[in-house]
């Protein structure tokens, strides 16, 4: 058995210990909001935090994750969104979603450490997510609105 | 007017999005992490309203819109409910959004194709005056209780956001209020529709549907439902096409952690035609791979255990097959008079007669779809049914692969259709259909089968590679006096549709902007399919056959004009001075990118293309440098006509979308198969457009015009590769004829 802290919960998990944390999330939490989309650590889709940083959860091990903190796209925000949910449904960002959860997480990512953000630095930071039905133009400009309301203490 | 009975009665069996299902009487509550757990009852069906397919409401106000087209991300479920939500006057805010309970009824039949599909661009064009009426019905029948139960004048009761009010009395009543009367009139056969002037709801902005479920993970794909008791199955098939098993490790396998079963798939040969009455076919193009069926607990046992597979391949009639000799093989054929598919006047002698031929052949390579939800679909084979969850873009193939593997007919397929993340015509196909249906039945479970990426690319269908030979007679002025061209591709159609062409010999899949929705007018036309058929698995692709089409009929006649002295845009807007509407979009892309009139500079230029596609028009202006052998775009800008625009955050989505997806086809996209092994597994090579790839794009629609809603889901990528092409000639002289494109 091992233990996971998943978005401020301490849970249980009695998986092999090379099981990535991906399928860790998915199969045996239950919980789907993170994707699989490459199993590369190529697309993104499959985005988390640890500790606050942008990680692939399909190349993260459970060795990786002892004694720290991850999050989902469910402890992003569920009663209350986050400010890069808001800035997403305000742009009305998704086609068909897929990628969305892992975008938000690495966007979420980033904001916390870069409070303005320019192109370049929104390049280098979202470009391991791919987007195949192509929404990256109002992913850009959902973050720096959210960048925005950040800043300003603008409330979801 | 049918009434859909079949909707509310026996069963109430419904698949709701994020919410409840019910099946054979039981609420099944659909929880946030995919799990499929027992509620409480279900209502009472009596009193709900269902005047039709499309429309539901309850004596608790809950009104429920059934778009029974497939929504991969195209938006068509906000596009159609927004149709019917505005003839019925429903609050958009609180409608729900519901798949059908039998997406194989009558009422939800494609009306061109004949079978159950969503595809071509077609849902909003085609089922707009259908999907008005049925809104509009609903509210009259609403009116006519409310008339009743207050005795006055239908005529003086008004509707507004899921309200009828008899304004004079100052009286009102909710939809729900009035369900349980309506249901008891009859439903009229001719009702008026509003003017389009008044529409409240169609041409405004709204959300996409459920946005907020896109956005905090509630959102359930295929790939993320589970069902008691259900297994996760992967499927290994050959590297090389179609070898098949000759041994593998058995034992070994199937004594491995999680790992429920192993065995050799074993579809049947022939599979049961999707229509009915057709008979058994033995399918082309790899709708049957063979393989081995690994069914596990979960998808990482089944994985883990795939890497210890140990399999003896079988002989292939593939095995040398090279894509660089498909492409030689299309080459040879590019002269021959092929299958017609639109002729004018007397192209041959205007060839023979002028000096001034301008020719040219162009080719595509085979091209993967890369949805980012890899195929998977859920099947549970009972003994006297089969039930599906799953992105079932073609609800009759479920009932196909039903009917091929357990014989149990078509009325007895439950399908439940799931969000999907994206298709691109990928989640048309078949043979996952198949392989699920068969791995149930032969492990007696409810079996999830996944693909991984490298499946995804490797296991399925392709974008057919394809040779055009393009040829233009010029006038001595330059004029445009007759245009040839020859597609040499394998046929579409017919891998969907055994028989299909000896009904239809020129395959219409083949030959889009080839026919009479050939966009120029010139004198003479000879443009025909030539048919080739290398055996590569081939399916629909986003704007299929308009993607090399276009792509050659705007390479050359950019070619012609070039040969001709004269200025790209200007030559099109000649060939379109019969067509108003046309004209208009082109000239307004060219205006947006502020065409030049003196030149371009070195290395960096402009190129224009356009087409007309889905009854709607499109033009696109590339801005490309190109430098050290590198293309750099540094802007696209779009004009559209697509007529009526329903849900315009939605249609810009599309076009947007499409563009980077024409990118990708101009830059990346590219298949290789050599010794019949497809050579990309991955993203890193099979690379497709990221954030920092992606230009400014601005993308315009044409003022509303009240022409009825054209396409918008596939319009945009085809013309993109044209444009880049035409602007690298421009800015450095050198011609591109194949993609994606290379400098060297």
């Amino acid at each position: 058995m091992q233990t996971i802290n998943v978005n401020g919960e301490s849970l249980s998990v009695d998986v092999a210990s090379d099981t990535p944390l991906l399928w860790v999330l998915r199969d045996y939490l239950d919980m789907t909001g993170t994707k699989f989309g490459c199993g590369q650590g190529l697309c993104g889709a499959c985005t988390v935090h640890l500790d606050g940083k942008a990680v692939r959860s399909c190349q993260t091990s459970m060795e990786m994750v002892a004694g720290r903190a991850v999050t989902t796209i469910e402890g992003l925000g569920k009663d209350t969104l986050h400010a890069v949910q808001a800035a997403w449904i305000a742009e009305d960002v998704p086609q068909c979603g897929y990628c969305q959860p892992g975008q938000i997480m690495s966007a979420s990512a980033m904001l916390a450490e870069q409070k303005s953000p320019t192109d370049a630095d929104i390049d280098k930071a979202m470009n391991g997510n791919i987007c195949r039905c192509g929404t990256y133009n109002r992913i850009r400009k959902a973050i720096h609105r959210a960048a925005k309301d950040l800043r300003e203490g603008v409330s979801t | 007017m049918n009434v859909q009975k079949g909707i509310s009665n026996h069963g109430r069996r419904r698949f709701l999005q994020g919410s409840a299902a019910l099946t054979a009487g039981l609420l099944l509550e659909l929880s946030p992490g995919g799990r499929v757990a027992l509620a409480s009852a279900g209502t009472d069906a009596a009193t709900v309203f269902t005047p039709n397919a499309w429309v539901e409401v309850t004596p608790d106000n809950v009104v429920r819109l059934v778009v029974h087209k497939f929504d991969s991300g195209t938006g068509v479920k906000n596009a159609l409910g927004l149709i019917v939500a505005e003839e019925l006057d429903a609050d958009w805010s609180t409608v729900e959004i519901i798949t059908p309970d039998n997406p194989l009824a009558d009422a939800y039949k494609h009306p061109l194709w004949g079978m159950h599909a969503t595809g071509g661009s077609t849902s909003v064009a085609l089922e707009w005056a259908n999907l008005r009426k049925a809104g509009a019905t609903a509210r009259a029948m609403l009116v006519n209780a409310a008339a009743k139960q207050w005795d006055v004048d239908a005529a003086s009761c008004h509707t507004e956001s899921g309200k009828v009010i008899h304004e004079a009395s100052g009286r009102s009543a909710s939809y729900g209020e009035l369900a349980a009367a309506a249901a008891a009139l009859p439903v009229p056969e001719d009702v008026p529709l509003k003017d389009v002037n008044d529409f409240s709801l169609i041409g405004k902005q709204h959300n996409s549907y459920r946005v907020k479920d896109k956005v905090t993970g509630q959102a359930q794909y295929a790939i993320d439902i589970k069902l008691p008791g259900m297994l996760t199955a992967v499927v290994v098939h050959s590297p090389v096409l179609n070898a098949p098993v000759k041994s593998f490790n058995e034992d070994e396998m199937k004594a491995l952690p999680g790992i429920h079963d192993v065995f050799v798939i074993d579809i049947p040969e022939d599979v049961t035609h999707f229509r009915s009455g057709k008979g058994r076919v033995r399918p082309q193009n790899g709708a049957i791979q063979p393989g081995i069926a690994i069914v596990a607990d979960n998808y990482w046992s089944a994985q883990k255990a795939r890497k210890k597979l140990k399999v003896e391949w079988g002989d292939s009639e593939f095995s040398d097959l090279d894509s660089d000799d498909v492409i030689q093989s299309f080459l040879e054929r590019v002269d021959d008079e092929g299958r017609k598919s639109k002729t004018a006047g007397n192209a041959k002698d205007t060839f023979e007669h002028s000096a001034h031929v301008v020719e040219a052949t162009y080719s595509m390579p085979y091209k993967a779809h890369v949805q980012l939800e890899p195929i998977s679909m859920i099947a549970w084979v009972k003994p006297d049914e089969v039930e599906y969850w799953g992105g079932a873009q073609v609800p009759t193939r479920c009932a196909q692969a039903a009917e091929t593997i357990t014989g149990i007919s078509r009325d007895k397929v439950k399908i439940h259709i799931t969000e999907a993340g994206g298709s691109f015509g990928n989640r048309e196909g078949f043979h996952w259909m198949l392989e699920v249906t068969y791995i149930s039945k032969r492990v007696n479970r409810p079996v999830k089968l996944l693909y991984s990426r490298e499946d995804d690319i490797q296991q399925l269908y392709y974008h057919s590679a394809s040779v055009h030979k393009a040829r233009a007679a010029l006038t001595p002025k330059g004029d445009m006096a007759a245009f040839s061209l020859r597609a040499v591709v394998p046929s579409i159609k017919e891998p969907d549709d055994p028989g299909f062409l000896e009904n239809m010999p020129v395959d219409p899949s083949c030959t889009e902007a080839m026919r009479d929705d050939f966009y120029y007018d010139i004198d003479g036309l000879d443009l025909a399919w030539v048919r080739q058929e290398p055996g590569v698995p081939i399916w629909w692709w986003r704007a299929v056959s308009y993607v090399p089409n276009v792509f050659a009929i705007e390479s050359l006649v950019d070619e012609a004009a070039i040969s001709a002295g004269q200025d790209p845009y200007q030559y099109r807007r000649a060939l379109l001075k019969n067509r108003p509407e046309h004209l208009a979009v082109l000239d307004r892309a060219a205006e947006m990118a502020a065409w030049p009139t003196d030149g371009q500079a070195d290395n960096r230029a402009l190129g224009i293309a356009t087409y007309e596609g889905y009854k709607s028009y499109i033009a696109v202006v590339a801005d490309v440098t190109v430098k050290d052998n590198a293309v750099t775009i540094n802007h696209i800008t779009c004009a559209v006509d697509c007529g009526l625009v329903i849900d315009p955050s939605s249609a810009h989505h599309q076009i947007y979308g499409g563009i980077v997806w024409g990118i990708s086809t101009a830059l990346h996209d590219e298949i290789t198969l050599r010794q019949g092994k497809v050579e990309q597994s991955n993203f890193h090579d099979y690379p497709v457009p990221r954030m920092a790839d992606v230009p400014p794009i601005d993308v315009e629609f044409m003022p509303p015009s009240d022409r009825q809603p054209g396409g918008v889901g596939e319009l945009s990528n085809p013309i993109v590769a044209p444009a880049i092409g035409n602007a690298i000639y421009a800015a450095i002289g050198q011609r591109l004829r194949s993609t994606p494109f290379r400098m060297t």
